[in-house]
């Protein structure tokens, strides 16, 4: 054991791993924030199509050899989120037809395009990293890890700030507009924050994995508890605590980064899971 | 942009993994019971990358090449595979270190110029692919016209761990 905490201090004395320790913190509990919401809105797979739209674009960035990419991937991601939860109930193709439809598309496209244009020669490599996450999370800039936290900053100051319309929206739609609120206005609110969610945590687990930050969390933390708020509060601590386990648990193991933080994820919701059946909840 | 930079710094530092085999497949076997060489440095090693997991191996290159600057003069120890490529513009032999991620989908290593560079290749030199310890000193210089950087181990010792 105290060989373990000899090797953590050893590793912990590394910039590269205190970056990745705090980006995993702040990515796991921005997305286990909004998690809870879509989770409840019966948008659990948003995560996965979106992601899969932010890898197209990073692809259309990397053939257009833009230097920092985030700023095309973040604006295209953050449309098609809006897209798909304001106009979604709206259109012909709705719901998770659209979803599955977009999330393919864009996959598609972005494999194509690295195809066809890669810009390296180690394409199979390149798109895998974007996939799986490899080991993102542990080659960060200073800038990189800045640019996350204000991110994440402001995610949870805008949470924090209209909690009580979310928690209106995330319900009863039709209630929220009955009283007056802006259902629109607060989901292209959710739309704008879940993708820049989703953009962020494509660096801690890659863009296949990312759904898993959004729904086990939530998930695990409803068995647990039964009021919005609690459910919220026990998602976050449930996520954190499983991201930082997960990275931790790589970094000694030297098993891969993002699949280990989801095999923690579903760790945690299967003993969640045992304790509510135990329990009777 | 990282990642574009990364396979930038492959291409000239290492190449692909899979170019390197291809540039080298007529590498002779080398002894692989013994230690090849040994000009076993006397500095004490500032990093060990032998005692690091996959994950902190892979992050500590990933550092190495993007930000040389502050790795240079410093002792390397690294654990990898040994990979040869041919420069067909300096009719020369370059020798590789290289490790992979947990995901072994990416590649990346270092070079190396084991002692003084006189050794003769592929004569005294592993096989491809054998897996190797490299303890050198680690240099970068910078190309003015490209702005790329060029980082290897000088002055390197060269184990075969077979």
């Amino acid at each position: 054991m105290s060989a373990l905490i000899q090797k953590l201090e050893f590793y912990f004395q590394y910039p590269f791993v205190q970056y990745a320790l705090i980006v995993g913190v702040l990515i796991a509990l921005c997305s286990s924030l909004l998690g809870v919401t879509l989770v409840l809105k019966r948008f659990s797979l948003i995560g996965d199509g979106l992601s899969h739209v932010a890898f197209g674009a990073m692809a259309i960035a990397s053939v257009l050899h833009l230097a920092n990419d985030l700023l095309l991937v973040l604006p295209i991601t953050i449309l098609c989120a809006i897209v798909l939860l304001c106009a979604g109930q709206n259109t012909r193709i709705c719901g998770d037809s659209a979803i599955a439809m977009l999330s393919v598309s864009t996959l598609a496209m972005g494999y194509l395009l690295m195809n066809l244009f890669a810009s390296g020669p180690n394409l199979s490599g390149d798109v895998c990293s974007t996939l799986f996450g490899s080991t993102s999370i542990l080659t960060l800039t200073s800038d990189e890890v800045a640019l996350c936290a204000v991110l994440s900053l402001l995610i949870v100051i805008l949470f924090i700030l209209f909690y009580n319309k979310l928690f209106a929206v995330t319900f009863d739609e039709n209630f929220a507009q009955a009283t007056g609120l802006h259902v629109r206005r607060s989901n292209l609110l959710i739309a704008v924050v879940i993708a820049t969610v989703i953009v962020l945590a494509m660096n801690l687990v890659g863009s296949l994995l990312v759904s898993a930050l959004i729904v086990f969390p939530a998930l695990s933390a409803m068995r647990l508890c039964k009021s919005f708020l609690s459910v919220t509060i026990c998602s976050a601590l449930l996520s954190v605590f499983c991201a930082l386990t997960g990275i931790l648990i790589s970094i000694l193991a030297g098993t891969p980064v993002g699949s280990t933080i989801v095999a923690t994820d579903l760790g945690a919701f299967c003993i969640v899971y045992v304790i509510a059946r135990l329990s009777g909840r | 942009m990282k990642r574009i930079f990364l396979l930038l710094a492959l291409c000239f530092l290492t190449g692909c993994a899979s170019a390197a085999v291809s540039d080298s497949s007529s590498a002779a076997p080398a002894d692989s019971s013994s230690a090849v060489s040994s000009a076993e440095s006397a500095h004490a090693v500032d990093y060990d990358l032998t005692v690091m997991s996959s994950d902190m191996v892979y992050a500590t290159i990933y550092q190495m090449i993007t930000e040389p600057e502050q790795y240079a003069g410093k002792t390397i120890r690294m654990q990898g595979l040994y990979y040869a490529a041919y420069a067909e513009q300096k009719f020369q032999y370059y020798h590789y270190c290289i490790v992979t991620d947990a995901l072994a989908c990416c590649a990346q290593g270092i070079e190396f110029v084991w002692d003084d560079g006189n050794h003769v290749y592929p004569d005294e030199y592993p096989r491809d692919n054998a897996p190797i310890t490299v303890q050198g000193t680690f240099s970068a210089q910078k190309e003015e016209t490209t702005g790329n950087w060029y980082c290897r181990l000088e002055n390197a010792s060269l184990n075969v761990n077979e």
